[in-house]
């Protein structure tokens, strides 16, 4: 079992690298906990606050109905109250408001004598800051429907009559109930760690391997190519997945959040991915010049394919041309079959076309790094 | 004077790295326009399938209102729900629409299932579909809209911004912290500091070339963005300027002193990309709205320069305001620009830096 010697010995020394390496123990000890805590708050496109100024010209019944309903809603508040629209712009631009709501003069009056479809220029007008166009897209549907129901409140106590309404349609969300971007994030966050397990640390070893001239010890020994592409791939991988069971144990203990569907399956698309990225790192070392460009190269390639998975938002919204392009991102099946297994309930059979696309990735990218590795190289 | 020789000696270094100056040239803005691309709450065509048991005169009418609007597409009639829970999990369905069997005779009403997996998504297509489906469909009763800045709704607007700032902000901090570790780690900081010149010498000697650096990444992002991406400028172009060169010299200084706490140029990297970059974009505006996050890291994104820079970034190209409107966030990055100088100089003066 001379193969199993050497095989260990490679792998205990790969885990001194990182253990020796001040740097690497602090982002191993630390970084979870940013997983945890931290970054899945951050990314969030829902509406927190929709902070409105209003332009009352119309001084009616119908304005202080409008004021009545935006002070009992919980999502919209009102900021001031304009008398003009520059005014009202200059709460915009400063960014104390996002929205401004015009009751111009005759509204009142307009809606009694004409109904909804009205003259235009008497009609409530709601003009919003579109740059954050999350805020602006919900905030504005609030403030919409708000509206829309002051005028039908206000239309059948004056027994003017409007269109019929939307009471007939209900809405449910599937599993996601709450609407919850905390809920969305957590899965996908996971991946970040992938990329600083394999890339970073896998990257640094290599570096350091090459710098302090150690690698140059390993080629002059009996070990072979596999072995060392092996035990460098098997010592991050058993980082990366205690990193996982930990990570996992502290979502449910905090957010009470764990897979809804297979278990398994999230364990092997995680492992994959993770040996996927491990792989990568060890075939740019193998061809890399200067080590330094092992790191960098790695960096900018992880994060695009990061950003093809659909992690932060849906693979729908982009342009169909690069709707395409994320086929070729090990990223994009890692999210849709963790999103899968966490949140929908996917069970493992039904997992099977990204389990099945990141094993192709992980067994061409295993072949080109023991291909690779060059015993030879000076 | 022996700050042009050091610069001499930078600038040369620099241009003799092949590798070096494709990144430069090339990454940053293969980058934003990835990133920007990429990141996207655009809606496009919200898949849509409906289950009619019984299917009706008025199923079919509510049915073409949805296969005639741009905004969805329609996959068709599913036999039984759990067919649309498998194809949900596929990503290939984003809403059902559940017509009772009794629909028509006005005692039911439609009910919307939503795939909510991604919020956003999933509560606007519910919205839209709801907005679809009822008589007031193409006009809100008695109310008009006016978006400001972006009518188009267009996602690149908030983004495309965020993603040049970050393309500057990595490439130029982890050039100038490699730069300033290597140094260290070849030990060729040795004959820097046994020479005549100055710390401050040395400092600005090697930052100068990374300041030109930086505004070339800002103006091929910049050229991406606008003409690629067509996002707008609607300030004056020298205002952003030198919002820029100040955002870029307070980043070097960032850099340096992120240097002299690391021995090697790979452990620098790892420090610049896992520790530094990755989290302050998360807190700073780029990959999500301040506003949208908890208080508490609103707070925190006070703290970072960058926020400020967003900020006063996207007040200037997008809503047209000029460099005087934003001096509070010139302000507070000059503040860090400060605060970053006095680390740097106690950092080199007392030869800490050295390791």
């Amino acid at each position: 079992m001379a193969w199993l010697n050497r095989f260990c010995a490679m792998a205990i020394k790969d885990l001194r690298l990182i253990l020796r390496n001040r740097t690497l123990v602090l982002l191993l000890l630390a970084y979870p906990w940013f997983i945890i805590c931290i970054s899945p708050r951050l990314i969030n496109y829902s509406l927190k606050e929709f902070k409105v100024v209003i332009i009352d010209n119309d001084r009616s019944e119908l304005s202080m109905m409008v004021r009545q309903s935006i002070g009992h809603s919980r999502q919209v508040s009102l900021v001031s109250t304009c008398n003009t629209l520059p005014e009202a712009m200059d709460f915009i631009e400063a960014g104390k408001a996002n929205c401004a709501i015009e009751v111009p003069a005759g509204c009142e009056k307009n809606l009694l004598r004409f109904g909804a479809k009205g003259a235009v220029d008497t009609r409530i007008s709601v003009t919003a800051n579109a740059v954050n166009i999350s805020s602006a897209i919900t905030g504005v549907q609030v403030v919409v429907e708000l509206l829309q129901r002051c005028l039908k409140q206000f239309a059948e106590q004056s027994g003017t009559r409007l269109s019929a309404g939307s009471e007939f349609i209900s809405i449910r969300n599937l599993f996601n109930p709450l609407l919850s971007y905390l809920i969305f994030m957590l899965p996908a966050v996971l991946m970040s760690l992938v990329t600083i397990l394999g890339g970073n640390i896998t990257g640094t070893n290599i570096i350091n391997d090459r710098n302090n001239g150690t690698d140059e010890l390993v080629n002059v020994s009996p070990v072979t190519r596999s072995e060392v592409v092996l035990s460098q791939t098997l010592v991050c991988y058993l980082v990366g997945v205690a990193e996982l069971l930990f990570i996992n144990l502290m979502y449910y203990f905090i957010y009470d959040f764990s897979p809804n569907g297979s278990a398994l399956g999230v364990f092997i698309i995680f492992s994959l991915f993770l040996l996927w990225t491990i792989l990568f790192t060890i075939w740019i070392g193998n061809i890399s010049a200067r080590p330094i460009h092992v790191i960098l190269t790695t960096t900018i390639v992880l994060t695009i394919a990061q950003q093809l998975s659909g992690f932060e938002t849906p693979i729908e919204s982009m342009k169909e041309w690069m709707q395409w392009t994320t086929w070729t991102s090990p990223a994009r099946y890692l999210i849709s079959g963790l999103r899968a297994a966490y949140l929908k309930g996917a069970a493992f059979g039904e997992i099977l076309v990204p389990v099945g696309a990141l094993s192709a990735f992980v067994a061409l990218t295993y072949l080109l790094a023991v291909k690779t590795y060059n015993k030879t190289s000076v | 004077m022996h700050l042009l020789p050091i610069i001499k000696k930078e600038s040369l270094q620099l241009i003799r790295d092949r590798y070096t100056i494709i990144l430069i040239l090339f990454a940053p803005v293969l980058y934003m326009l990835i990133f920007s691309l990429t990141t996207t709450i655009d809606i496009n065509r919200i898949k849509v399938a409906a289950f009619a048991p019984n299917a009706s005169e008025e199923t079919r009418s509510f049915i073409e209102r949805i296969n005639h609007n741009p905004l969805f597409e329609y996959k068709g009639m599913i036999a039984n729900l759990e067919e649309g829970r498998n194809m949900m999990i596929r990503d290939r369905l984003n809403a059902i629409l559940v017509f009772p069997s009794a629909f028509g005779s006005g005692e039911s009403g439609i009910q919307i299932l939503t795939d909510a997996t991604n919020p956003f998504i999933g509560s606007t297509a519910g919205s839209y579909l709801s907005s679809a489906l009822t008589e007031y469909e193409d006009s809100s009763v008695g109310v008009s809209v006016k978006m400001l800045h972006n009518p188009g709704l267009l996602s690149v607007f908030f983004f495309g911004p965020g993603f040049m700032c970050y393309a500057m902000l990595y490439f130029v901090i982890i050039l100038v912290a490699a730069s300033f570790a290597k140094e260290k780690e070849t030990e060729t900081i040795y004959s820097i500091v046994a020479s005549p010149a100055h710390k401050w010498e040395m400092l600005s000697g090697k930052s100068i070339p990374y300041v030109i650096i930086g505004f070339v990444i800002f103006l091929c992002c910049f050229a991406a963005g606008h003409w690629g991406l067509e996002i707008p400028l609607k300030g004056r172009f020298i205002d952003l300027s030198v919002l820029v060169l100040l955002f870029i010299i307070t980043t070097i200084l960032l850099g340096a002193a992120i240097s002299t706490f690391s021995d090697s140029q790979a452990n620098a990297i790892v420090l610049v990309s896992s520790i530094i970059t990755l989290p302050v974009a998360y807190f700073c505006g780029i990959y999500s709205p301040v506003e949208n996050m908890p208080q508490w890291a609103q707070e925190v994104s006070k703290a970072f320069y960058i926020s400020w820079f967003m900020d006063a970034f996207r007040k200037i190209m997008i809503e047209g305001q000029s460099l005087f409107a934003v001096w509070k966030d010139i302000l507070c990055i000059g503040v860090s620009t400060v605060i970053f100088a006095f680390l740097d100089h106690h950092r080199m003066k007392n030869n800490v830096w050295l390791g």
